[in-house]
């Protein structure tokens, strides 16, 4: 009782304290309030029947209106095997991803740190970072150009040392080594800085100790920069589980082709298909239960990586 | 005395409201409204400040403000406006997003309106009312294509084929032209792209299949069914009739033919596919010699025409390439080598494009909106409205409509998007100023629509009004069946199998929209009158 009387007064101490900067909390508080919570009211979507939009007064009455038919879209999903693939793709791509780019960053983050020249140091910086803000669209360009089987560079490098060409990204067994090598391409760069602002923030003094009981440059990477940027790894390794169900819808739309569905058809092109096909009559309740279904996948990934990460690593998101 | 006076001034009353229905001005109307636009490809400012739009307001006397649709994702735009009420007064649909509104209830019906216009009535046709009636209702204002043609046709290279028959003096290719209805023969087709094969750059395939430019990834309106060889397989249409009832062209005969036909070409080497749109298409191709044949549309020409221009060529509107380009508009079977009669081309004039009201509209504001369709009907400002001016912007050469360029351009580029109903006969005329802009541009045109009127057979199916199990399945039936087909057709490691396909259509619920499509085409008033052109 004593110690609930302490903590509301420390709190309203806080509050008091820090006004200005709660003040400051408050837009984000309602933007994630409007844009995330509220739109979770749709989610009844997913157990009723598809709502009439357009003949209804409102979307919300069209949705109210509409039957309640439990679990059926489930069922339907299920024994759907286009979404059951779409499924197997979304979480086989979103894991090459994980395990073959996640860890890139990183180590560029710790090479550029270890970098002398300053000169050099930022036009690295600037041009690895420069993918990023390139959209999916002229990515796809670049990368189908690169990789044409008829004119693109590799083809005719692979020709020249006597390789057969291959239509990489209109091949299904080549095409998620496509997806994995640009989304690196892409991203690596940008997400580097996280783990570069993790290094500068890293107390120096542990370095120059390091040297001094004579720690070569990959021990003190390893007993004293890894360690250090620890606690940023685990919390962008859960980030990153969290979103595991996008796979990247964006970068996939540009890539795709009737070739390549059967290995690089994700959720979230299936969802986009299902309302494409149905042109002015959106299968709201079916792609409310795929987004339901997704979410609730992703929430199970984040809270079990989340367990895991404070487990193994003594550091997580909460 | 007073009863006859009472009586007189209520035949008045009454005469003079019969009289106030009579015509479109006698309804109350707004003066001005807000038009939903398809995409003109510039800014709604600069779309808005159009001297078209000007010639528009002031012509009409209403003040139209004018959005345009997005390039993509219309579909959930037009949906939006509707579903949000948005203060739209005038929107422009497709005929899929017409059935569908129409069917959903939120359109205003707009036939007391129509029936009171001056122009609109005469000069669009039955046909096209009829496409735009719901339940004895109409409920939009049809635009149709200008005229029946073709817009597609296989570009190839003349050269290389006056090679070939030089290198093959008695067994030689004749070339496309009038006396043979600028068609070739399946065989000697393929004997064509073979020899073409041996002329590519390295890499490079005869033919060129493109994937249409218009489309999104996922459109998968995929060229699949190659219009321009099908009917050599006795295939002039998705649906045709076949014995009074409208088959789909996987059950058509002929459709399996055809598969294995394209199936040989492909694993032969002989066929590009482009997979996905950041592949080279059928241009680029055709003009670094990496195919020698695509299928192209007749705006494509002048580039590449221009192209292979001898050095110094200045004026390139008027260049016409007789070395390099030749044109074939369609092949046919063998036993029909050389005969134009035998030639049959999958042609279109499709009621596509509609001009809708939404149901919340006031009753003034509909009005205003059909007075002001009405009114751009009349036959002087119709004209001014879609080439310009005779002398400025157009001339009139042996009876038919040439651009005067740069000015056609600059004014008239963006006419078909001010379009909301158009006068049919006199735009079919007017409007092949439009393939005329290059003398490349109207050669093509010309040679794959050569004698239409003959040969040209339409799909009926682009009539068909909304019907529930169509809208619900059919796209999603169609693109399952067109992804099999690349993947079994365009691809050396599957077999095409046209029962598994059925298969798939079927359980896509093929036979249950085609059971729907026949409802309605039993009953189609227009069945026995609306191709001409009967196939062979």
């Amino acid at each position: 009782m004593k110690r609930d009387a302490i903590a509301k007064k420390e709190f309203r101490y806080n509050l008091k304290k820090h006004a200005p900067l709660y003040f400051f909390f408050i837009p984000s508080i309602l933007f994630v309030l409007i844009f995330k919570y509220v739109p979770m009211a749709g989610l009844v979507m997913a157990f009723k029947e598809n709502p009439r939009m357009l003949a209804a007064a409102t979307p919300v009455q069209a949705i109210l209106k509409a039957d309640w038919v439990g679990l059926e879209n489930f069922q339907e999903m299920f024994s759907n095997p286009e979404i059951m693939q779409a499924m197997r793709n979304t979480i086989i791509i979103s894991i090459q991803k994980l395990v073959f780019v996640f860890p890139i960053p990183i180590a560029l983050a710790i090479l550029i740190s270890e970098l002398r020249k300053g000169a050099v140091r930022k036009t690295l910086e600037i041009t690895m970072y420069v993918p990023h803000f390139l959209s999916w669209v002229t990515v796809g360009g670049i990368f189908g150009a690169i990789l044409s089987e008829n004119t693109g560079l590799v083809n005719n490098v692979l020709e020249t040392l006597g390789f057969a060409r291959t239509a990489f990204v209109s091949n299904k067994d080549t095409v998620r080594g496509v997806l994995v090598t640009s989304h690196a391409w892409k991203n690596i760069g940008y997400s580097s800085i996280v783990y570069m602002s993790a290094i500068l923030a890293l107390d120096h003094n542990q370095f120059e100790a390091a040297r001094i009981d004579g720690a070569t440059k990959w021990q003190q990477i390893l007993y004293v920069t890894l360690p250090g940027i620890l606690p940023t790894i685990a919390v962008m390794f859960v980030m990153r589980v969290g979103s595991l169900m996008d796979a990247g819808f964006e970068q996939i739309y540009v890539m795709y082709s009737a070739y390549t569905k059967e290995t690089i058809d994700i959720l979230g092109t299936y969802t986009y298909r299902l309302i494409r096909d149905a042109g002015l009559r959106p299968q709201y309740a079916m792609s409310t239960a795929v987004g339901f279904f997704n979410g609730v996948i992703a929430m199970v990934l984040v809270l079990s990586s989340n367990y895991l990460s404070k487990k193994f690593l003594k550091n997580g998101l909460w | 005395m007073k009863k006859l006076l009472a009586i007189v001034l209520l035949l008045t009353m009454v005469l003079s409201m019969t009289a106030a229905a009579e015509t479109l001005k006698d309804f109350e109307r707004v003066d001005s409204f807000n038009a939903m636009v398809t995409n003109g490809g510039v800014a709604d400012d600069v779309f808005n400040t159009q001297t078209l739009a000007d010639t528009i307001r002031q012509a009409t006397g209403y003040n139209v403000q004018f959005t345009q649709l997005p390039k993509s994702d219309v579909d959930t735009t037009v949906s939006n406006i509707f579903m949000l009420k948005e203060n739209y007064q005038y929107v422009f649909v497709t005929k899929a997003q017409f059935n569908m509104l129409v069917a959903e209830g939120v359109l205003a019906p707009l036939t007391k309106y129509v029936n009171a216009s001056a122009n609109l009535k005469e000069v669009i046709s039955e046909i096209g009312w009829g496409s735009a009636t719901f339940d004895g209702e109409i409920y939009a204002i049809p635009n149709s294509d200008p005229r029946e043609c073709t817009s597609k046709g296989f570009y190839f290279r003349k050269d290389w084929l006056n090679e070939y028959n030089q290198q093959n003096p008695d067994a030689q290719i004749a070339m496309p032209s009038e006396e043979n209805g600028y068609s070739m023969s399946v065989s000697n087709f393929t004997k064509m792209l073979e020899f073409f094969q041996t002329k590519v750059n390295a890499g490079g395939k005869a033919l060129c299949i493109e994937v249409d430019p218009a489309s999104s990834n996922y459109t998968e309106d995929k060229p699949v069914f190659l219009q321009t060889i099908l009917p050599a397989f006795g295939i002039n249409s998705e649906w045709a009739d076949v014995n009074g009832e409208l088959t789909y062209i996987l059950e058509q005969e002929g459709f399996e033919a055809y598969a294995k036909y394209m199936e040989g070409l492909f694993d032969k080497g002989l066929i590009y596919y482009q997979a996905t749109k950041n592949d080279t298409n059928a241009v680029n191709s055709l003009m670094n010699d990496m195919a020698g044949v695509a299928l192209v549309s007749h705006t494509k020409p002048y580039s590449l025409e221009t192209n292979r221009a001898p050095e110094g060529t200045t004026d390139l509107d008027n260049f016409v390439d007789e070395v390099f380009a030749g044109y074939i508009s369609a092949l046919v079977a063998d036993e029909h080598e050389g005969d134009a009669s035998a030639v049959r081309v999958w042609s279109k004039k499709t009621y596509n494009q509609y001009i809708v009201c939404p149901v919340y509209n006031t009753e003034a504001q509909t009005a205003a909106v059909v007075d002001y369709c009405d009114s751009k009907l009349d036959k002087d400002l119709f004209l001014r409205l879609t080439i310009g001016t005779e002398g400025e912007t157009f001339y009139v050469k042996d009876g038919g409509y040439y651009p005067i360029l740069p000015k056609f351009n600059d004014e008239m580029n963006l006419a078909d998007k001010f379009l909301s109903g158009t006068r049919e006969a006199d735009y079919a005329e007017y409007w092949l100023a439009r393939t005329r802009k290059t003398a490349a541009q109207g050669r093509m045109f010309g040679m794959i629509n050569y004698n239409i009127d003959g040969t040209g057979i339409m799909d009926p199916i682009h009539m068909i009004p909304s019907i529930d199990t169509v809208e619900e399945n059919l796209a999603t039936a169609r693109n399952a069946v067109v992804e099999s087909l690349i993947l079994t057709i365009f691809n050396t490691e599957k077999e095409f199998n046209l029962e598994e396909v059925q298969k798939l259509w079927n359980s896509k619920k093929g036979e249950k929209i085609e059971e729907a499509v026949n409802e309605w085409y039993a009953t189609w008033e227009y069945k026995d009158t609306y191709n001409n052109v009967k196939p062979l």
